[in-house]
């Protein structure tokens, strides 16, 4: 334990103290209806992973989401569908494949190439008919994305606008945390990128922009920092 | 006694001084960043109309107004009100970026599903759901993909990082087009070439009425 989580530590507790009445708030208001129970499913059908249970011991109501990272499979329909709409795909492409409750995306970085592209999805196709409903291209900076490069054009089953972002971890966090309506969904950072969040929570379209809640969890649970992320429809 | 009393006022004037300079400071970035303070969020006027000249007249009064990444609200005094804004940053500066521009100029909703007619204000401040990209896969109801050699004029050309509208097609071959192109060159029109430029492709607006 490093002298910076020790002084963090004091924030962690009131962080977690704010974050579960949060939970416990939107418990209590989803117990007027049926809809209070933490999602146990993500987006594909599969089982929600279990949580580390570093950050589940100061976070309520969490649901960890599935990260991958591997070549780009072009084979996979997936990944081809997300060539055809985003090219600069190749089989020596390093892919970060994530999956979450009400959003996947797929985020990488084409061989030397100052930015990233990504593909969002929400389970309902695009107009055109690709699975990705969105997609996205972010100029990388020293500190990551200059822009989260924000979509608000993919709908969930429900006819929801589900948005998605980057969003640049700072070095020490192993875990984003994005506060949804009813629970805290988990993000491993991974392959060295800008995490692909999405969120059902805060979406404005009157702005054409998002506000989404984000806590960053060190590898041992400590909550580095809180942050609100505005992102906005641009370029 | 008389060393306190003339040593007394150094911190003082010193402090004083800071806090006008801080002050300043602050006042300058406000007043820097405040254009969108005279901007609105009315309600877009339901039209039944859309025609491509009055499209041409939107963007005319939108040249010269400068550009602001993620922005979408501009006067009509020919000066951008907030010049230097930092690149690929939301200021709350004055114009629109080149999606906002589109959008605003295209009547379109807020709401990609729906496909109507909007009049927006030039002062009224939205930027749409729309980004460059979106616009090039011909996202959103109104919007479809067309074939560049019949990009018409206030239809556009788009890539994955910028979209402009015809004003005019000239006879060299290359358009006359009008495009939020950045916050270095504002918001104007300028002779481009994005017709025979592979990276772009054509799109266009369900809707014109004539």
């Amino acid at each position: 334990m490093d002298q910076l989580a020790d002084r963090v530590e004091p924030r962690r507790s009131r962080g977690a103290a704010r974050w579960a009445l949060a939970a416990a708030a939107a418990g209590a208001l989803a117990g007027c209806s049926d809809g209070g129970k933490v999602p146990e499913f993500l987006l594909d059908g599969s089982p929600a992973p279990s949580a580390p249970q570093s950050v589940v011991e100061s976070t309520e109501r969490v649901v960890m989401t599935r990260a991958r990272v591997s070549r780009a499979a072009l084979a996979d329909r997936l990944v081809a569908a997300c060539a055809r709409r985003m090219p600069g795909l190749s089989t020596a492409t390093i892919l970060v494949e994530r999956v979450g409750v009400s959003g996947a995306s797929i985020t990488f970085r084409p061989r030397a190439a100052p930015h990233l592209r990504g593909c969002d999805r929400s389970g309902v196709p695009s107009e055109s008919g690709s699975p990705w409903c969105g997609v996205s291209i972010g100029k990388l900076g020293s500190g990551g994305v200059t822009d989260p490069r924000l979509g608000i054009l993919c709908r969930d089953r429900a006819g929801g606008n589900v948005a998605f972002a980057w969003v640049n971890p700072s070095a020490r966090a192993r875990w984003l945390g994005v506060e949804q309506e009813r629970y805290v969904e988990l993000y491993r950072v991974a392959g060295g990128l800008p995490v692909r969040v999405s969120s059902r929570a805060g979406v404005k379209l009157e702005s054409s922009s998002a506000t989404f809640r984000i806590v960053e969890f060190a590898a041992d649970g400590a909550r580095i920092r809180e942050r609100e992320l505005v992102a906005r429809v641009a370029g | 006694m008389r060393t306190r009393s003339l040593g007394a006022p150094a911190p003082a004037v010193a402090f004083v001084a800071s806090f006008l300079l801080a002050l300043s400071l602050t006042a300058a970035k406000m007043a820097r960043a405040a254009f969108q303070d005279t901007c609105n969020y009315a309600r877009p006027q339901l039209t039944y109309t859309m025609t491509r000249d009055g499209g041409q007249t939107y963007t005319n009064v939108a040249r010269y107004e400068g550009y602001q990444w993620g922005g979408g609200c501009w006067n009509n005094d020919d000066v951008d009100s907030s010049p230097n804004d930092p690149p690929q940053t939301f200021s709350r500066g004055e114009g629109a970026d080149c999606s906002g521009l589109v959008f605003k100029t295209w009547k379109e909703s807020e709401h990609p599903a729906a496909g109507g007619r909007y009049h927006w204000d030039k002062s009224r401040n939205v930027h749409g759901p729309y980004t460059a990209q979106a616009f090039r896969d011909g996202d959103g109801e109104p919007n479809y993909r067309v074939i560049k050699s019949y990009v018409y004029v206030m239809d556009g050309f788009a890539s994955s990082g910028h979209v402009g509208l015809v004003f005019f097609r000239a006879t060299s071959g290359a358009d006359q087009i009008v495009e939020a192109k950045g916050e270095a060159y504002g918001t104007n029109m300028w002779t481009r070439s994005y017709r025979s430029d592979s990276s772009y492709d054509g799109i266009g607006r369900y809707g014109w009425t004539s």
